[in-house]
């Protein structure tokens, strides 16, 4: 289908998501207690994180994606078909053999496997924020009416990187101590056409690229799979630094009220980081009303994050339709944007 | 496409080639750099199977655009990677179509290129870094529509990245049979080899842009099968 390369007012809205995690759960004290740590460091105490899930045998980043794809179709009442535009964010696209995926694009194969024949397919690599910078391309296909319904999906398997940080020796490379906050996962959305405007906003979007060696992920030179390096600290600064402007000034350009937002999630690094950002926001905004810090048991999932809360306070109650979410989202490079979206109706009862 | 430049490159080297041709491309366009509020980068390959940050952000970083704390008045730049093989090329472009009308920016920066991963990979390309300045106006070559075609996909035909135990090195490995389609040219109508690499795509179609003073149908066959086909006006 040809697609004008500028179309029409429409407007676009969530359908659904979808959160979908690994079954097998690891404490972080099976591999992060204080002994196997410089200064024993208590690492939970440190960043409020009990445990991840890691895949298991076979699984992958598509395995994951799928799942969490699948999911999210089963909560609309949209066939595969209907899917006119699939973009994956995951960063690792990582096999359970610790292979990268390359070519073609993983939504080629996504789709390929959900039988959703029609659609333009493609990957948008935008380290943890690539899923948020997805959605912003999904919808403004979807206001220019050159797409109708569009899946953003992601898959992480990043797990290897705690196994690539535990061979080192962690006092000679202290950058790859938060290779350990992390957890395998995957989120979905579905976004559709809407009647009704603002449904769906985005800030504008921040890339504060002097920070764009503070993380790095790449594969490993001596051993199979990824390593990750993070000047954590810094970039922890660079966010809290900047944190409180973005807030005010992505409020405003929004045009929304901050006493009004039912539900806010951060890209949590850790539960730690994400109390820390909190309160710059309660300083510069005021209170929030619902801080969702729910990742103690699921860590730092990469792009997937949101997905992955979002699902949590879904099957906790927490969402009923029409209550409003804003999603800040944090990638290495550094970057920086929000959205704020209605809940889809009939949220509360999800299976 | 106000402004465009192609390079060959060597194996390596893709950041310093993609800046040293943005600045001219920049100057080219009769704009300032920090006038460029969206940068789009679209490739496979990266050094040493880089997956975090976006290439883009390094592009950002090293043309010092923007490259500052956020203020409630600052000017700002965006920067992300597309990726779909070969037509990665086409999503750049189409992504640029998509965010730039929504940025408080009338200027964005398209780059395309590929770095061999590793020394240990085999490496039959020929790398063109590729770089172009887009605008919302302007009199240059204009990107009409962006279709998109899968029904010739091999879901089998696959480039995986992966660690050789024995040489103790990251290399690829392409996976299934592909019978490649020749480079086709007639009046309105462009298609490359399909073992091309996006940048060597884009740079053999710059090529032929001032040969043609209507319409021009650049189509990219990815080594999948799928492909997209870009009508550009002149």
């Amino acid at each position: 289908m040809p697609s004008d390369m500028l179309g029409g007012e429409n407007h676009a809205q969530m359908l659904s998501f979808a959160g979908f995690l690994p079954e097998t759960k690891v404490a972080t004290t099976s591999f992060a207690s204080p002994s196997d740590l410089p200064r024993s460091l208590d690492f939970v105490r440190l960043t409020g994180i009990l445990a991840h899930r890691e895949v298991s045998n076979g699984q992958g980043s598509f395995e994951l994606a799928v799942g969490a794809a699948k999911k999210a179709l089963s909560r609309t009442d949209i066939e595969p078909s209907d899917i006119d535009l699939v973009i994956n964010c995951s960063v690792s696209k990582m096999d359970g053999n610790l292979s990268q995926h390359l070519s073609p694009s993983f939504a080629t194969l996504i789709a390929n496997e959900l039988e959703i024949t029609n659609a333009q397919t493609f990957d948008v690599s935008n380290a943890c924020a690539g899923m948020l910078t997805g959605l912003m391309i999904a919808e403004s296909r979807i206001n220019s009416g050159q797409c109708k319904y569009a899946l953003v999906v992601s898959g992480e398997h990043i797990t290897p990187i705690i196994e690539e940080a535990k061979r080192r020796n962690l006092y000679l490379h202290p950058r790859a101590i938060a290779s350990l906050t992390v957890g395998d996962g995957a989120a979905a959305y579905i976004l559709g056409p809407s009647k009704e405007a603002g449904r769906i906003r985005f800030s504008e979007p921040f890339t504060m690229a002097q920070y764009n060696r503070h993380c790095i992920g790449q594969a490993c030179k001596s051993h199979a799979g990824p390593q990750m390096r993070t000047r954590a600290k810094d970039l922890q600064n660079g966010i809290i630094d900047n944190l409180g402007d973005f807030l005010k000034r992505s409020i405003d350009y929004m045009e929304l009220k901050w006493d009004e937002i039912d539900h806010t999630y951060s890209h949590p690094t850790t539960p730690k980081a994400v109390k820390k950002g909190a309160k710059v926001a309660v300083e510069m905004m005021g209170e929030i009303n619902f801080l969702h810090n729910n990742s103690a048991e699921t860590a730092n999932t990469a792009s997937t994050t949101h997905g992955v809360q979002l699902e949590i306070s879904q099957n906790t109650g927490y969402l009923k339709s029409d209550q409003t979410a804003l999603l800040v989202s944090f990638g290495s490079g550094l970057a920086i944007l929000a959205v704020h979206f209605k809940l889809p109706t009939g949220v509360e009862n999800w299976s | 496409m106000l402004s465009w430049e192609s390079k060959k490159i060597g194996y390596t080297g893709l950041l310093k080639s993609t800046i040293k041709l943005a600045k001219k491309t920049i100057s080219n366009a009769g704009i300032k750099a920090d006038e460029i509020g969206l940068i789009v980068h679209g490739g496979v390959y990266r050094e040493h199977f880089r997956t975090e940050p976006a290439f883009a952000t390094h592009i950002q970083g090293d043309l010092d655009i923007h490259c500052h704390g956020i203020g409630l008045d600052s000017q700002s730049c965006f920067a992300f990677d597309v990726t779909d093989g070969s037509c990665s090329p086409h999503v750049a472009i189409q992504s640029i179509a998509d965010l730039l009308p929504a940025l408080s920016t009338n200027y964005a920066l398209l780059c395309i290129g590929d770095d061999r991963p590793t020394k240990y990979c085999d490496w039959e390309y020929e790398s063109y870094c590729v770089v172009a300045v887009i605008g919302l106006s302007g009199d240059g070559p204009k990107c009409e529509s962006i279709s998109h075609d899968n029904s010739n996909l091999t879901p089998s035909a696959t480039t995986t990245g992966y660690f050789d135990q024995i040489i103790k090195g990251n290399k690829f490995v392409k996976t299934g049979t592909v019978e490649f389609l020749e480079q086709h040219l007639s009046s309105n109508f462009f298609q490359g080899h399909q073992n091309w690499l996006s940048g060597k795509h884009m740079h053999e179609f710059l090529q032929l842009i001032n040969k043609h003073d209507d319409t021009l149908e650049h189509r990219i066959v990815d080594r999948s099968g799928k492909s997209t086909t870009a009508k550009w006006v002149f």
